[in-house]
């Protein structure tokens, strides 16, 4: 019953905000809704009880105080809405019954997606049910901390200050272990099916918020076949089982780069989509440390839009995603500087950092396993980058849809790939060692992301810059 | 002119279906054997017995296992206490010894166990033949886990020899000692 409310409240949470983020809108799609709504739910419901119990209120207070809020909160809304009369209408995906071959493809498209989700539910049951505590770094670093918050209520910041830096990472960030300490509180037994669910939850709502969003950008079964590319990506559910907080860092860059291009679609400014965008950017940097370094990579990846709009509504635009992330960076900031010891990484920083960016033999090594990572990525059984540029050969690209969003997309998408590669150039680990374990979770943050700049990229629905079937038809034309 | 962008359209569809193709065999491919694992048999004989595959391995993992070593020990400890950690040497290999350590961590929380991180690699852990790795910081009371040799040697052990005293002793090689 609890372990059910410790789900219900953040999606209640989370379908307000994006009631908030989405306010006028007259027709939302129900998939969309849903997989945005629970992570960000998550997100503020952690945000708000770790916010609270850092300046010392009891956790039982901190339920109860966001039970009442949020059922203000809904009052408030229904009374609203009976107060303007407006009826929002909720879709759902349907099907059309015409006979071609465009609608055979999507039906197929739609079994192959139901079976291929059906499977992977199963397989990530049962290897759940086989490792239910997670790989080593999910019992060692992640739940580990989530029981010193649910043991330790009152004190768990003194303690995890005293703790070992390099085996258990305290200072890494508390998205996902605060959750699943406030799950462990709320339902008062300390269940290994929590972090499951957890892990669950950032896996499935990241093919589903790929799915539906390239759906509502491109088609149908456009939307169909990029979720499938997720799950039938092996090594994409051994990362949702193992319980590392890979998948959940990857929910939430590819939610800000969605949320962005919604933003961005349409001639006027939304304020409310920039914020969610720096709401979603904010949580990525509260999952993982990598998320600090998707926040500069976003600044600066919006600093190219200089090119093609003027620099006050550019910095109008900059200013809504920094007032959103801005609760999550301050969590950042008390935690990095007054709970944790220092980052590993960070602190080990120093001459050496100077040597290691002149040592080229590293970049070799690093840009070796990089290479390698495209051979050998998501364990599938065939090289599924031949289709991506397969894809681009019959769609083309298109760069000017969504106010130029795809420039943008693809200079963040890329700065992240850069900025992983010097991370693994001044590492002060072993450089093989820090690779081997790192470089397929790194990308796999990314994959997600990728496939919706990809497709969105493809969409030729207008605007076309170059598109191959259209250079055919001017051709014949001639 | 009419049938270009008929054909091209049809064109577009038949490379979905080939692409919708691909994707269905990898599925499968990972449903009957994951291509990861040369010796994997894939997952169909778990989709097939569900109830059976579950109470044959849920709970039967090596971390599950290790969480009955602790349930006594926490007793002691009334309130969140910093401890000291000594493992062993007579251990396989450096990996378990981490392990051990990281379980005893995982299972000990919210009490803080410390290590000597600088000399961990270059200082044997052991049942007291030389001197343990402690932390930096020294705490008053020192956890033994001595999951292989399971006893300490009073003739050697570092602790029993300078003024230490065994508080209690698990006999499942946990010793709590205290100074």
């Amino acid at each position: 019953m609890m372990f059910a409310l410790s789900i219900l409240m953040p999606l209640l949470v989370g379908i307000l905000a994006f009631h908030f983020f989405f306010k006028g809108a007259s027709t939302i799609y129900s998939r969309f809704l849903f997989n945005l709504s629970l992570p960000i739910g998550i997100g503020i419901s952690t945000a708000f009880f770790i916010s609270l119990n850092l300046i010392g209120i009891p956790y039982w207070i901190i339920f109860i105080l966001e039970t009442g809020l949020l059922i203000f909160l809904i009052l408030r809304y229904k009374r609203e809405q009976s107060r303007t009369g407006k009826k929002i209408n909720y879709t759902f995906d349907k099907f059309n019954s015409a006979t071609s071959i465009s609608n055979i493809v999507l039906l197929l498209a739609a079994v192959l997606y139901l079976y291929s989700w059906i499977t992977d539910v199963g397989i990530f049951y049962f290897n759940s049910v086989q490792s239910p505590h997670g790989l080593w770094d999910a019992w060692s670093c992640w739940n580990l901390i989530a029981k010193f918050i649910s043991r330790a209520p009152d004190n768990w910041p003194q303690m995890l200050h005293q703790m070992n830096a390099i085996d258990f990472h305290p200072d890494y960030p508390l998205l996902q272990r605060g959750f699943i300490a406030k799950s462990w509180l709320l339902s008062a037994n300390e269940s290994v099916w929590i972090p499951i669910a957890s892990a669950f939850i950032f896996t499935f709502c990241t093919i589903g918020l790929l799915s539906s969003s390239v759906n509502l950008f491109n088609t149908k079964t456009e939307g169909l076949i990029a979720g499938l590319i997720l799950l039938c990506t092996p090594f994409f559910m051994v990362m949702g089982h193992s319980q590392y907080a890979d998948n959940t860092v990857g929910y939430f860059y590819l939610a800000t780069v969605v949320l962005l291009t919604l933003a961005r679609r349409g001639a006027t400014i939304k304020p409310n989509l920039f914020i969610a965008a720096g709401l979603t950017a904010g949580m990525a940097a509260w999952s993982k440390n990598e998320g600090l370094l998707f926040i500069v990579c976003l600044f600066a990846s919006q600093s190219i839009r200089i090119f093609f709009q003027d620099r006050i509504s550019l910095m109008n635009e900059l200013k809504y995603v920094l007032l959103g992330m801005l609760p999550f960076l301050l969590l950042i900031a008390y935690q990095k500087l007054i709970i944790a010891p220092p980052n590993q990484i960070i602190s080990a920083q120093g001459s050496e950092t100077f040597s290691k960016l002149t040592d080229f033999s590293r970049y070799e090594i690093v840009w070796h396993w990089f290479v390698k990572q495209f051979s050998t990525f998501g364990k599938w059984a065939i090289n599924p980058w031949w289709l991506f540029l397969a894809g681009i050969l019959f769609k083309g690209i298109n760069i000017k849809e969504n106010n130029y969003s795809f420039v943008s997309n693809f200079t963040l998408f890329f700065s992240m790939l850069t900025g992983f590669f010097f991370v693994e150039i001044v590492t002060p680990l072993g450089l093989v060692y820090y690779l081997s374990t790192s470089v397929h979770r790194l990308f796999f943050q990314l994959f997600p992301t990728f496939i919706f700049i990809y497709f969105l990229a493809i969409n030729g629905k207008s605007g076309s810059q170059y598109n191959l079937s259209e250079y055919i038809l001017k051709k014949a034309k001639k | 002119m009419n049938a270009i962008p008929q054909l091209l359209k049809d064109l577009r569809a038949l490379a979905c279906l080939l692409l919708l193709m691909i994707i269905g065999w990898q599925q499968w491919t990972t449903y009957t054997g994951d291509p990861g694992q040369s010796d994997s048999k894939g997952y169909h004989s778990q989709f097939l017995n569900p109830i059976q595959y579950t109470e044959q391995v849920y709970k039967k993992d090596d971390i599950t296992a290790y969480a009955g070593r602790f349930e006594e020990v926490k007793q002691i400890f009334k309130t969140p206490t910093t401890l000291s950690y000594v493992g062993e040497a007579v251990v396989p290999n450096n990996g378990t010894r981490e392990m051990h350590y990281a379980l005893t961590q995982y299972y000990m929380a919210p009490h803080v166990l410390l290590r000597n991180e600088t000399a961990r690699d270059r200082v044997v852990f052991n049942n007291g033949a030389s001197p343990p790795t402690l932390s930096n910081r020294v705490c008053d009371t020192v956890l033994y886990n001595l999951y292989t040799s399971g006893h300490i040697d009073p003739s050697s052990n570092y602790h029993l020899n300078n003024g230490w005293k065994v508080i209690k002793d698990f006999d499942n090689g946990i010793i709590v000692l205290a100074r």
